[in-house]
């Protein structure tokens, strides 16, 4: 999903919103046609590249048996992008 | 003097009678009498077990097989089948905690006053970002560390405040303020009239930082 979205794109402010959603929006499409009894909360955060790092956490209140997170770091010569996905168990 | 004897014996029967009595209310509900009558204790695998895992040894095996909660009669529905303790790991291979399954209360609606409020969320997580924030500085090996107490806290100061039967993800996004741009967006699958959401951002003059918590109703 992120490659066929930033691959090959340099950072552009204008563009940025559009990136970015259509991330999460065929994440979650793809994650739907697992069919899985889940609901999803997807989160996507990409900085410019800089001298500088920037970090994410994240803390869940959950029943850890049936609940869980995966994370894809993705990066090219001018940004960074970090995509979670917590999957929450329904019943 | 005949009748001596026969008290004595009929003293010991009671008495041997008694533990087994006594047994049964201790072990787990859900198991049949029958199972206990026919499993004496004796040699073998049955003792082996029971030297290892300390319970009475014509009862370990039953134990570690089925192991806790998975009564024969099936009398735990708030927890369902479980698979065998050392088969289990979490879903996304990180350590599995011990588990404490709440029993599923059956409403699909959180109860009248008790749904999740974004604005009260919303000022929490702006209180708990500007208190711990206001005089910190940036520095590369600092940040995770604070990234991850401020989660941390955040979660805290939730759970206290939101309702009961609410799960919460809670995430930070920590950064030096260097003039780069940053786009955090999340996207959910949930159920739109019981699940909600709360973010909010901060920034001084070296960091920025941005929270969103994420309420979802658990049944």
């Amino acid at each position: 999903c992120i490659d066929g979205v930033l691959g090959g794109e340099d950072y552009n402010q204008n563009n940025i919103n559009q990136w970015t959603a259509s991330i999460v929006e065929q994440s979650l499409a793809h994650l739907v046609k697992l069919g899985k009894a889940y609901k999803y909360i997807v989160t996507c955060a990409v900085a410019q590249r800089s001298a500088y790092g920037f970090h994410t956490a994240s803390s869940c209140f959950w029943d850890t048996t049936s609940d869980g997170t995966c994370t894809v770091r993705w990066e090219n010569r001018t940004m960074n992008c970090i995509v979670n996905v917590f999957a929450i168990a329904i019943v | 003097m005949a009748g001596r004897p026969v008290l004595p014996g009929r003293q010991e029967e009671e008495t041997a009678k008694d533990p087994g009595l006594k047994l049964s209310p201790a072990q787990p509900p859900g198991r049949l009498p029958s199972i206990d009558e026919t499993r004496p204790a004796g040699p073998g695998p049955a003792s082996r077990r029971g030297s290892v895992l300390g319970p009475a040894p014509s009862f370990s095996r039953r134990n570690s097989l089925a192991g806790p909660g998975l009564g024969a009669g099936g009398r735990r529905p708030s927890q369902g089948p479980m698979p065998p303790l050392g088969s289990r790991v979490s879903f996304s291979g990180l350590p599995l905690a011990p588990a404490r399954r709440v029993a599923p209360s059956y409403r699909t609606e959180p109860a009248p006053g008790e749904r999740w409020e974004a604005a009260s969320a919303q000022r929490v997580l702006e209180a708990a970002l500007a208190s711990r924030l206001r005089d910190a500085t940036y520095s590369g090996a600092e940040a995770g560390r604070l990234a991850q107490e401020l989660c941390e806290q955040v979660r805290v100061r939730l759970r206290e405040l939101c309702p009961p039967r609410y799960k919460l993800v809670c995430n930070v996004v920590l950064g030096p303020r260097a003039g780069q741009g940053v786009r955090v967006v999340s996207r959910a699958l949930w159920d739109a009239a019981r699940d909600g959401l709360a973010s909010s951002s901060f920034t001084n003059a070296s960091l920025f930082a941005v929270a969103t918590v994420h309420g979802l109703y658990c049944e």
